[in-house]
């Protein structure tokens, strides 16, 4: 049975992980192999045709006879391959399509992402986000279901193999309906679990230092909150411990601010840019 | 072109070539697409899960097929060899006989 993924335990910085690997020139190398290996069988399928004629010209007796019944079984042995192996290529070239599709939808949502909190003000921080997880979301469940249809024409009966490694689900969400074999497991509600946040760069009035905007939810609440970097960066060896590193004294509640910092260093965006990945999606680190 | 009292008509040198064809068929044969799949390792997506398990599914069938299609051939070439064979040794010995009734 195939899993269904329940889009809603994903945000947009853990699908554009998911595709962000896609269209891989590798991947397209073996739709293109694929075809040439179906042109290869079936110019063989029309050689063995040819040479049909001529073998029942140059051998002709009783001992003749299953040997051409042979090279028939041969013809049709080549020409159903042939035929296979381009609705593979076909089949392969549809669903590499639907990923690379997403891959572009999804993109320029992760872009805006990250964007949010410098964009927008504080009060729209939440709405825009969920609007990017809508779309990217929609992108996910469009592109699903044009692998599906590619899927299905490959003929062979779907079993889900578990062998991939995808991003954790959101804590507190059911990644996939029932239990099936290989379906993503779920997170649980924990703190240091690596919540939906968004970046706040360096500059930001609320985190001028940089910090990161955690969105409600499971294991966050009913409202966001704003965590500073303090201090930079966490030790490395202290970087996959599950506490959330939120600075005192920080107001969970955003308040207007009217002395803006001044423009970061090169270096100051580089130190947030390490403990952003760190602190939002430790799964890359693995 | 060959006749004996039986209905049988062998051109050696067509089975030959036929033969010789065959072989050169399963050498070009010889090369599977390998066993890989580069779409879908980080995807939490269930129907790109299925797919990625039917393309390699696929591609083993398919490698089956071939590894037994490949043996076909070159059965049948060898067989062709031995008709090609036999057919010279008879051939031999009816020239062998023809020479002793020409003394």
């Amino acid at each position: 049975m195939i899993w269904s993924t329940a889009w809603e335990a994903y945000d947009v910085p853990r699908l554009w992980d998911a595709v962000r690997g896609e269209s891989a020139p590798m991947g397209w190398e073996q739709v293109f192999g694929l075809q040439r290996r179906a042109d290869l069988m079936g110019a063989h399928a029309d050689g063995l045709r040819a040479r049909r004629e001529l073998l029942a010209e140059a051998w002709q007796g009783p001992s003749a006879g299953p040997m051409l019944g042979r090279w028939d079984a041969l013809i049709a042995t080549a020409d159903a391959e042939a035929s296979t192996l381009t609705l593979a290529a076909r089949g392969l070239h549809g669903i590499m399509s639907a990923l690379s599709g997403a891959k572009k939808r999804i993109e320029p949502l992760q872009r805006q992402w990250n964007d949010i909190t410098s964009d927008w003000i504080p009060e729209y921080w939440e709405e825009v986000a969920a609007e990017l997880n809508d779309d990217a979301r929609t992108a996910m469940l469009v592109a699903a279901a044009e692998i599906r249809d590619h899927r299905s024409r490959l003929g062979v009966e779907p079993t889900p193999d578990g062998a991939t490694s995808p991003p954790p689900a959101l804590p507190g969400y059911r990644p996939a309906s029932g239990a099936l074999a290989g379906a993503p497991a779920p997170v649980p509600a924990l703190a240091g679990q690596p919540v939906s946040m968004l970046p706040i760069p360096p500059g930001n009035p609320y985190a001028p230092q940089g910090g990161a905007y955690l969105l409600p939810g499971p294991g966050v609440g009913p409202h966001g909150m704003v965590v500073q970097m303090a201090g930079g960066p966490p030790p490395a060896s202290t970087r996959r411990r599950s506490s959330w590193e939120i600075a005192v004294g920080v107001p969970p509640v955003i308040q207007p601010v009217t002395n803006a910092p001044g423009k970061p260093t090169a270096e100051a965006i580089a130190q947030f840019d390490d403990w952003f990945k760190t602190f939002a999606t430790p799964w890359r680190a693995r | 072109m060959l006749e004996d009292p039986s209905p049988v008509v062998v051109d050696l040198g067509g089975l030959r070539e036929i033969g010789e064809w065959l072989r050169r068929e399963a050498q070009h044969l010889t090369q599977d697409p390998a066993r890989e799949v580069h779409f879908g390792q980080y995807s939490p997506c269930g129907e790109t899960n299925a797919a990625r398990w039917a393309v390699l599914t696929v591609l083993d069938g398919h490698a089956d097929r071939a590894d037994h299609h490949r043996r076909d051939i070159t059965a049948i070439a060898s067989a062709l060899n031995d008709v090609v064979t036999r057919y010279e040794a008879v051939d031999s010995a009816s020239a062998g006989n023809l020479r002793k009734l020409g003394r």
